[in-house]
């Protein structure tokens, strides 16, 4: 009987972090570059009360299907869903977007390198592109003072006119890095991903080629949380919870009926 | 005298073997490919020598599951798929192959298909499915076949298992089936769905309503028990004072 109550329980405690995840991926819903979560359920060991297959009698008759119990649920895993976000214009010179495979890289003050989805960029007071937070954006390029016009095209190409010249200058192009299982990445906060030995070692290129994908000028990627999705979610967590809410409860009544059974 | 307790006794005991089924369906209500499962009783008769009655008590004999099929939910995910009909996706695991209705798959470092345990995602032939790391554009057909590019990768082999009941359930969604007599064949009734899952098929309707008839029943013996005690108690009190 108290597995009774263990099972409810792991539902209950599955539900509350079910709601947990979509309270993150509703909170982030106009957090650029981010990616919603998805919290994967699995159904915990089965308890083999008679096995299948034991024999039931002397004559090999054997028992189909056996009794099992199981043990409650637990959670698989909670992965990022990579689905494209909606791509938001800004205009902004430096907010770039990648329609497609890949992620920025981005130089970590302590000399590692992480990845983002969050393209919005500016130039610090040395010219060199950096993230919202100063980190440079690999492979470090600077911005010279005298230019009148940036242009950074599809392939990542930061292109600018200089003073007085008609002439462009190429000054650099933005490294991609690419993936074999992007869900395998580490998210860290600040909208950055760092590769872990489930995503496998980046993949370093440029945009357009290999797969990955290309660069808009002036547009930055929205999260790719949908509302509908996530509050339909919610009510299924919230149903869900309050059905092992019942189970407990009606557990806990089954035992007390069962001890009044002598006055 | 006894017997009478006992019965109602075997009968409480396999109503509270149904009320942790219950509890397991209903904590399962969020489980993709979870399939429900309710428990089949059966009277185990007794001849009585003294008096040739017959005594029945209850007696739970086996789990049936219940492989209806479950809603499928759209994730968007590249590698998320559903099966819609019937079968099972295969995985290599250590222990031998293991079956599975839960489709929630990804790219391991060498670029082969697994589950989200890490198992390898077996073809129709049994090999393990692979894909270039620089592939784009990956479509999974309704009968499994893996495009990138337009270019075929390989194709998600689904089993079909005559008497599914016979499958040994291991928990994190994955069955075990070792009978020689049926083995699995090939399946031919299901479509796959690229970026959706299937969810369990717990109807939450019918758990709270087995949940109800469970409780009051367990009320019911319980009553019985007591009277059964109520009246041992009266039968002694009566003989004593006959003395």
């Amino acid at each position: 009987m108290m597995r009774t109550l263990s099972i409810a329980a792991t539902g209950m405690q599955a539900q509350q972090l079910n709601v947990e995840v979509i309270s993150n991926n509703l909170a982030n819903i106009n957090t650029t570059g981010f990616k919603r979560q998805r919290p994967e359920f699995q159904d915990l060991i089965y308890q083999n009360e008679q096995r299948m297959g034991a024999s039931s009698s002397s004559a090999d008759t054997i028992i189909p299907t056996g009794i099992q119990i199981g043990l409650g649920v637990t959670t698989g895993a909670i992965y990022r869903i990579d689905e494209q976000g909606e791509l938001i214009q800004t205009g902004n010179t430096f907010d770039l977007a990648i329609g497609g495979q890949g992620y920025f890289m981005v130089e970590l003050p302590d000399g590692n390198t992480a990845y983002t989805r969050a393209g919005s960029f500016q130039t610090n007071g040395d010219g060199l592109i950096v993230t919202a937070d100063g980190y440079t954006v690999q492979p470090g390029i600077t911005v010279p003072n005298d230019v009148t016009d940036i242009t950074v095209n599809e392939d990542g190409e930061v292109i600018v006119t200089i003073a007085g010249q008609t002439a462009t200058t190429n000054i650099g192009q933005l490294d991609i890095a690419q993936f074999i299982n992007n869900a395998g990445l580490e998210a860290v906060g600040g909208n950055l991903l760092i590769e872990t030995t489930a995503s496998g070692a980046a993949n370093i290129g440029v945009a357009n080629i290999d797969g990955s994908g290309n660069i808009l000028q002036g547009f930055l990627e929205n999260s790719n949380v949908d509302p509908v999705r996530e509050i339909t979610s919610l009510i299924t967590a919230q149903r869900g919870y309050e059905m092992s809410s019942t189970v407990i409860q009606t557990a806990d009544e089954m035992m007390q009926t069962a001890n009044q059974a002598k006055r | 005298m006894d017997n009478a307790s006992y019965i109602v006794l075997s009968r409480q005991k396999s109503l509270f073997t149904a009320m942790d089924n219950i509890a397991s369906n209903v904590a399962n209500a969020n489980t993709s490919g979870f399939k429900s499962e309710s428990l089949i009783f059966q009277d185990y008769v007794v001849q009585n020598l003294d008096s040739q009655e017959e005594l029945a008590f209850s007696h739970d004999v086996a789990t049936h599951t219940n492989y209806e099929q479950g809603a499928l939910i759209s994730t968007q995910r590249t590698f998320d798929v559903g099966i819609s009909g019937s079968g099972f996706f295969q995985l290599e695991t250590p222990l031998g192959v293991r079956y599975t209705r839960s489709g929630n798959f990804s790219l391991d470092l060498q670029g082969f298909l697994v589950s989200k345990e890490g198992y390898y995602v077996l073809g129709t032939t049994g090999e393990r499915i692979s894909l270039n790391l620089d592939d784009t554009n990956i479509q999974i057909s309704s009968d499994g076949i893996i495009e990138a590019n337009e270019e075929q990768r390989g194709r998600i082999g689904i089993m079909d298992i005559a008497n599914p009941q016979l499958m040994n359930k291991l928990g994190t969604g994955m069955y075990e089936y070792n009978d020689e007599n049926t083995p699995p064949y090939p399946g031919e009734n299901y479509t796959l769905v690229q970026g959706m899952l299937e969810q369990s098929n717990v109807n939450s309707i019918k758990e709270i309503t087995r949940m109800i008839e469970v409780s009051r029943a367990v009320g019911t013996t319980s009553g019985f028990l007591s009277d059964i005690n109520e009246l041992q108690k009266k039968a002694v009190d009566t003989i004593a004072s006959t003395q």
